[in-house]
């Protein structure tokens, strides 16, 4: 299905496409039933009701500044607003700043949406905005979000309604980052008054308040009257529920225990889509697979080798095979969504024998070569493993799959502990982040001994541009210098995926797979 | 007897010590830095760095130890690195799940068990014994994970009975806590209402060729009252041992039950914690577990004496 998406794809520009998907969505069109178009469409909302979510687990921490779990994103959404929005075609939208503007290279100003208040009554303005940036910058804090805004000096309340961010040096992605937790707004009376216990008191701006978190199990939200947009939300309130197990949760979203849920098995989504009560949401998100390898040692450290991997590994055959054609096999370091993302940049069209034992007897491995590959302890990466194992023995190299649990692979990986590891990159909406940290000659998180200077110096040239078309054409030339040199073999761009009894209404898919329902209202059964 | 009971706890406090100190190095031998977890692959080494030591876990392994201890016997089990919660009311906050949920298999499988062992016994290679005979068979083999799913496809899909996942805290609401407990208690109290069938059988079947049953025969005494009164007493001896041990296999099944419905357990939390490397929650939890299940032996061979009158504690 992916390999002929993209064929489809391919002739259309990035904003051709992303107009499309914003149109789909935004009629809050499923992939599948025509029909429910004029239904999604036409109906008055309703208000009342509570939405049931199932999550992957519970939540880690209520408190943004320090999580570091996917998890917990969806529920900030509902509880929480940031500095800026995005919608569904991934553009920046305002939100609690009505504006923002780069004042010079190293100065940004916000102008703050005035009338907003958080859920304790206190005031959101500069001076809130600036308490919330103190806790992030404070070194002691140890704040997850400090690396998010790099750069990143000092916050100044210049006004009630207008807040300045100081940077050592030119940051231009900076308003992207402030649209992800790094952006988030926290009352700062409750920071004042909860300190640490935060984590389980959330105070924010957002369309629903906190009600109460039985750990382990759900957590109770509530409409919040006060909200700045108005009318909204529609709903009573929303419970999270916690569903470790994915076979259990796509039985909970189809029995009706749960209204909505995310990050579904790729086997299920099928029969999910064929059942009436579901609308099943499976669309491009910002994630890149890749086997990444350590490319500082021999044999990997000679470019021919690796284009003999990128030539003979079968990404459309994986991607129909393992994941039954749910995402798309890539092509580079960005998918179709991100920002820079090239249609027309295909390193490896199809796979080629030939080519890549030719590539193999150039980089003096002839007959091939022995490599140890650590890879996650979980269904699907060791299925994608098998078959990557498999397509790479018909050239001579033996795979050898080590499967550890997520907390071992991390840290070897981070550690640079490893000759080759299949992993999942959780992309962001500017690729600033990931390029920076993992490509970057001097980033300590560059543990595939990557070093380009053509590469740095397209970064450089990319973080002082602030027009984002312009930082786009540096992204794209970077992204075209990873997929030729390959420090990552990059293997398909998987689909986010959700589903949503169909009583869920005016619900919009969004690329960065936030579940955000502060449109969404219930139908009455 | 109280003697005796003295000094079963007293002999308790090695076995704890051990558990702890096992626990400890298990984990920290196990690769995988919580703070690296946490942060994710994304953190610099300088964050890194100061939150290992924000949370103390740069300090050499029996400081580290020693310093839990000596908290513990305060009664202070530490915090949870992740969450900072303290230990002590995470895990009490998500016991009362986890021993409602063994409670209830325990006494589920006791329903089902003992009549049906004792019946089997009585009418030994019976129709009915041909019966009991592979379902107990059957319940041992079938493993809670496949159970579970298979009994959330039928009874939530398929027929929606119950809910798929979720948990009403007995406070809030008696009714809605055991519905959603329901599937849950079948899945745990199978495999341990298979086993308890088979001891309780073969039990049976022994002591009813006892003299003293015999005798009571002989005095002219209705079968059933030989059954029921004389020979079911002596005969529950092994059952409640083999009860008393499969606490620990009913705590180690409530792990994956309570991961399978989502509930607010100890079980699952542990589970958690170990994937998270949160060292103080998995430390704190296992202790704590630990101690149940020696409490609940001790219980058993106490109860051996109400009984058994021949038994007798010095």
């Amino acid at each position: 299905m992916s390999g002929d998406r993209h064929a489809a794809h391919d002739p259309l520009p990035r904003r051709e496409l992303l107009r499309r998907a914003a149109a789909l969505a935004g009629a809050g069109l499923a992939l599948r039933a025509a029909p429910r178009i004029a239904l999604a469409a036409g109906p008055v909302p309703t208000r009342g009701g509570v939405l049931t979510v199932g999550l992957d687990s519970d939540a880690t921490t209520l408190d943004p500044a320090y999580t570091t779990a996917e998890v917990d994103g969806q529920i900030y959404y509902i509880l929480y607003d940031t500095l800026i929005g995005v919608d569904a075609q991934l553009r920046l939208i305002p939100k609690l700043a009505t504006s923002w503007r780069a004042v010079n290279d190293t100065t940004w100003e916000f102008k703050l949406r005035p009338g907003v208040q958080f859920h304790d009554g206190t005031a959101f303005d500069a001076r809130a905005a600036k308490v919330n940036f103190d806790r992030i910058l404070d070194p002691k804090a140890g704040s997850a979000r400090r690396g998010e805004i790099p750069y990143v000096e000092a916050a100044e309340a210049v006004d009630a309604a207008t807040l300045r961010l100081h940077l050592s040096s030119a940051f231009a992605p900076l308003p992207y980052s402030l649209s992800g937790d790094a952006g988030i707004m926290v009352s700062p009376a409750a920071i004042d008054k909860y300190g640490k216990e935060l984590a389980s008191n959330p105070v924010g701006t957002g369309p629903f308040a906190f009600v109460r978190w039985l750990k382990g199990d759900h957590i109770e939200v509530k409409a919040f009257p006060g909200y700045w947009q108005k009318d909204r939300p529609y709903m009573d309130g929303i419970h999270y529920q916690g569903i470790p197990d994915p076979e259990v949760k796509g039985n909970a979203v189809r029995s009706g225990t749960i209204d909505a849920c995310e990050n579904l098995l790729t086997k299920d989504i099928g029969d999910l889509q064929r059942d009436p009560g579901l609308v099943v949401y499976a669309k491009p998100g910002l994630s890149v697979a890749s086997l990444r390898l350590q490319i500082s040692k021999p044999p990997l450290n000679n470019p021919a080798v690796r284009e003999a991997l990128g030539w003979a590994i079968d990404r459309a055959a994986i991607n129909r095979i393992v994941y039954y054609g749910i995402g798309a096999p890539a092509r580079a370091f960005l998918p179709p969504t991100a920002l820079g993302y090239d249609p027309h940049f295909n390193p490896f069209p199809q796979r080629d024998l030939m080519r890549a034992k030719a590539k193999l007897a150039e980089g003096g491995q002839p007959h091939g070569f022995s490599l140890t590959c650590q890879i996650l302890n979980n269904p699907e990466i060791i299925q994608l493993a098998q078959a990557i194992k498999q397509q790479l023995f018909d050239v001579g190299i033996d795979l050898q799959l080590v499967t550890l649990d997520n907390g071992t692979l991390l840290g070897r990986l981070v550690a640079g502990q490893f000759a080759a590891t299949i992993v999942t990159y959780f992309g962001t909406l500017d690729p600033f982040q990931g390029f920076s940290r993992f490509f970057l000659s001097t980033s300590p998180l560059n543990v595939y001994g990557y070093k380009s200077p053509q590469f740095d110096g397209l970064l450089a040239k990319a973080a002082a541009t602030a027009d984002s078309q312009g930082r786009a054409a540096f992204y794209t030339q970077a992204d075209r210098l990873l997929g030729t040199d390959l420090p990552w073999i990059f293997l398909r761009y998987p689909d986010y995926t959700q589903a949503m009894r169909a009583r869920v209404q005016g619900y919009t898919y969004t690329p960065d797979g936030g579940m955000r329902f502060t449109n969404s209202w219930l139908k009455p059964a | 007897m109280t003697r005796y009971v003295a000094r079963r706890l007293l002999a308790t406090i090695p076995v704890v010590l051990l558990v702890t100190v096992m626990v400890f190095l298990l984990l920290h031998i196990t690769p995988g830095d919580p703070v690296v977890i946490m942060l994710g692959e994304e953190a610099s080494p300088d964050a890194v760095t100061a939150l290992r030591h924000a949370l103390d876990l740069d300090r050499p392994l029996p400081v580290q130890y020693g310093d839990w201890l000596w908290h513990a016997v305060h009664g202070d089990l530490g915090a949870s690195l992740r969450t900072h919660d303290p230990v002590t009311a995470l895990v009490l906050e998500r016991y009362p799940a986890t021993l409602e949920l063994s409670a209830l298999a325990m006494l589920l499988s006791l329903c089902i068990a003992i009549p049906l062992g004792v019946l089997s016994a009585v009418r030994r290679n019976s129709w009915l014994d041909a019966l009991v005979t592979p379902l107990a068979i059957s319940g041992i083999s079938m493993p809670s994970f496949w159970l579970g799913i298979l009994l959330i496809w039928v009874f939530s899909v398929l027929l929606p009975w119950f809910p798929t996942v979720g948990f009403i805290p007995l406070g809030v609401s008696v009714a809605g806590n055991l519905h959603t407990l329901v599937l849950p208690v079948v899945t745990l109290g199978v495999a341990l209402a298979a086993i308890v069938m088979r001891i309780t059988r073969a039990s049976v079947l022994q002591v009813l060729q006892f003299d003293y049953v015999r005798t009571a025969r002989a005095k002219g005494v209705r079968e059933p009252v030989v059954v029921l009164r004389h020979a079911l007493r002596t005969a529950l001896i092994p059952v409640v041992t083999v009860l008393g041990l499969q606490t620990g296999a009913l705590l180690g099944g409530a792990v994956i039950v309570e991961t399978i419905f989502a509930l607010p357990g100890v079980g699952r939390l542990i589970v958690d914690s170990i994937f998270a490397r949160d060292f103080p929650v998995v430390q704190g939890a296992v202790l704590i577990l630990a101690i149940s299940f020696i409490a609940v032996n001790l219980a058993v061979d106490l109860m051996y004496a109400r009984l058994d009158p021949r038994i007798r504690y010095r």
